[in-house]
């Protein structure tokens, strides 16, 4: 059985109705580490956000359904599976912290929220378990003492502490430089291991996802285009956007040119009716602009185009 | 709470490394003793007594300001002054950081139509100048202390209602505050804990330069004969006076404006001294 499920997920404005994530499905199972991929705008971080609903205002989740442990999440038992259950580490780890507020103060707020009594014992494991050096000296400073890095590890031990079964990833490394990047990844991976959660990482940066996960959503304008194994996606994308998304990877070997793909995504809302690629596919047919190709499954990788690109790369 | 490892230092400790915050201490400490003198009819000479035979007496030991036109000790009354325009601009900043800090917070958290509410009428104060508006209210209000404290309070509050609900308007957004809000922490906890926290160091420092311009405004309505009346003493008032008597007796100027001076100075100093002392990210290690 599936972790969760997240079934024909439309998420839309809720003014004029514009919609902004097209009837997205996905499953992560227990151990999973899942990602999605896309651009700005893509609908990855709104698909993310109506998991625990924190869409935010002027935005509604207009149909479908989320599943957790087979049970789809009533709005009552929300307190209780965030920050529990399915926990989160946001993008900025600059305006995560309060910075009038201890560190250590901030994490014994989530043990208070789930009605657990504040033991500093634990407070300072969660802060060892991160890899911050001197936790009791930690635990006593301001968030502005602390670089991002470290806030973000913070953030991280704060999302863990009650060993959820899911974490939500929403670009935690982006702010972060690169070799800070790569420590915040061991860093997640290894906690991962240790408390056997699934991941859903979402990331504009293939190569971090890669490393990351073992399957990969791909999202375009609101959609879902091509779902599969890391291996898969790499070796074998199906999807021209998925090809280019890939071929647009900065390469090692120096001399070669990084390939873009012309043109800009639409809005989601302009493309109900056709492939949102179309626009910029390098192998359009007529139809493509006249119906919306449906997610279809080959093995157990699946893909929305009707003139898939075969043989690999 | 965790074991305490590093000394745990209030803000009092770094209020008073600053310089700034310890000259201006050590002045508005002079000011507040000076007032408490002329509270408790301590004041070398009685403030309002007439001394026909000591008119316009340059400074010296009897009278260290010197005296006035009337022979009135200049000291003296540079001491009630300052009570009387410490005490007006304390109750009138007090009335408008309350009703400021109040209105400023619910506009910014809540929003919606008691947020439009708010900010336009504040605009409608806005329009006019601080000193006009104090005028009109004032001069409707009545003369006594009280009636000066309203009328600077009502001018002051809009300042405030602004000071404090713009910060809101930034903090309700803050990952930290929607984290506390979806955890399920009650409204009042995340105003408390985690909203008004980081509002409290603008709100001291806003109080700080607000009671240094209260002192101004209630001196200028003073000045231009619509705070306190003669005889009682104020430092708008005695400025006024002394428009006659400067030219030839410098002294009788020169008290209540170096008194005002101080006053205003100090206000800032202590200001600018809690800005860095409460501010945890603005503590020099």
């Amino acid at each position: 059985m599936s972790l969760l499920r997240v079934s024909n997920l439309t998420v839309e404005t809720s003014l004029d109705g514009k919609t902004l994530v097209d009837d997205v499905s996905f499953t992560i199972d227990e151990g999973e580490s899942v990602g999605i991929v896309g651009e700005s705008g893509s609908g990855k971080s709104l698909s993310a956000l109506s998991i625990l609903s924190l869409l935010p205002n002027g935005v509604r989740k207009s149909s479908g359904t989320i599943e957790f442990k087979g049970k789809e999440i009533a709005p009552e038992s929300l307190l209780d599976i965030r920050g529990n259950r399915i926990s989160m580490v946001y993008q900025d780890p600059m305006t995560s912290l309060n910075p009038m507020m201890k560190i250590g103060r901030q994490i014994e707020e989530v043990l208070e929220a789930h009605n657990i009594e504040a033991d500093p014992a634990r407070v300072l494991l969660a802060l060892s378990n991160v890899r911050i050096s001197d936790p009791e000296k930690s635990a006593n400073s301001y968030p502005h003492e602390f670089s991002g890095g470290m806030r973000q590890r913070v953030m991280i031990a704060i999302a863990l502490l009650l060993q959820p079964d899911l974490l939500i990833a929403d670009e935690p490394t982006t702010a972060l430089d690169v070799t800070i990047q790569r420590q915040i990844l061991n860093l997640v991976k290894e906690q991962k291991t240790l408390n056997n959660a699934s991941i859903l990482w979402i990331s504009h940066d293939l190569g971090v996802v890669a490393e990351m996960v073992e399957k990969v959503i791909v999202m375009y304008a609101g959609r879902i285009v091509e779902v599969g194994s890391v291996k898969e996606i790499f070796e074998n994308p199906h999807h021209p956007y998925t090809v280019g998304l890939i071929g647009s990877l900065v390469k090692r070997k120096h001399q070669q040119k990084m390939i873009s793909i012309p043109g800009t995504p639409p809005k989601p809302w302009t493309v109900t009716e056709q492939c949102g690629f179309a626009g910029r596919c390098s192998q359009v047919l007529p139809k493509c602009t006249q119906k919306k190709p449906e997610l279809i499954s080959e093995g157990r990788q699946s893909f929305a185009c009707f003139n898939p690109i075969q043989g690999g790369l | 709470m965790i074991k305490v490892k590093r000394a745990e230092r209030s803000w009092v400790i770094y209020y008073f490394k600053s310089l700034n915050g310890l000259i201006g201490f050590v002045i508005l400490a002079l000011l507040i003793v000076g007032s408490l003198v002329a509270l408790f009819h301590a004041t070398p000479y009685d403030p309002v007594a007439q001394d026909i035979k000591a008119m316009l007496k340059p400074p010296s030991w009897h009278h260290i300001f010197g005296t006035d036109q009337y022979g009135r000790d200049e000291f003296s009354r540079v001491l009630d002054g300052v009570r009387r325009s410490l005490a007006v601009s304390i109750l009138a900043v007090s009335i408008a950081a309350g009703a400021g800090l109040l209105l400023g917070v619910f506009a910014g958290y809540f929003g919606t139509f008691f947020d439009t509410l708010v900010m336009r009428v504040s605009d409608v104060f806005f329009a006019f100048p601080a000193i006009l508006m104090a005028l009109a209210i004032v001069s409707s209000l009545g003369h006594t202390w009280l009636d000066t404290s309203i009328a600077i309070a009502i001018v002051y509050t809009p300042i405030f209602v602004r000071v404090i609900r713009g910060p809101v308007l930034t903090l309700r957004e803050m990952d930290y505050v929607k984290s506390a809000r979806v955890l399920g922490f009650s409204t009042p906890r995340v105003l408390f804990k985690h909203i008004l926290p980081n509002v409290i160091p603008i709100f001291l420092v806003q109080i700080a330069l607000s009671l240094s311009w209260a002192i101004l405004t209630e001196s200028g309505l003073s000045f231009l004969g619509l705070g306190t009346q003669a005889p009682d003493a104020s430092l708008g008032l005695m400025v006024s006076e002394a428009q006659s008597t400067a030219a030839f007796a410098w002294w009788t100027l020169v008290g209540p404006a170096l008194a005002l001076v101080f006053a205003v100075v100090s206000l800032n100093l202590v200001g600018d001294g809690l800005r860095d002392s409460l501010d945890p990210t603005r503590r020099s290690v």
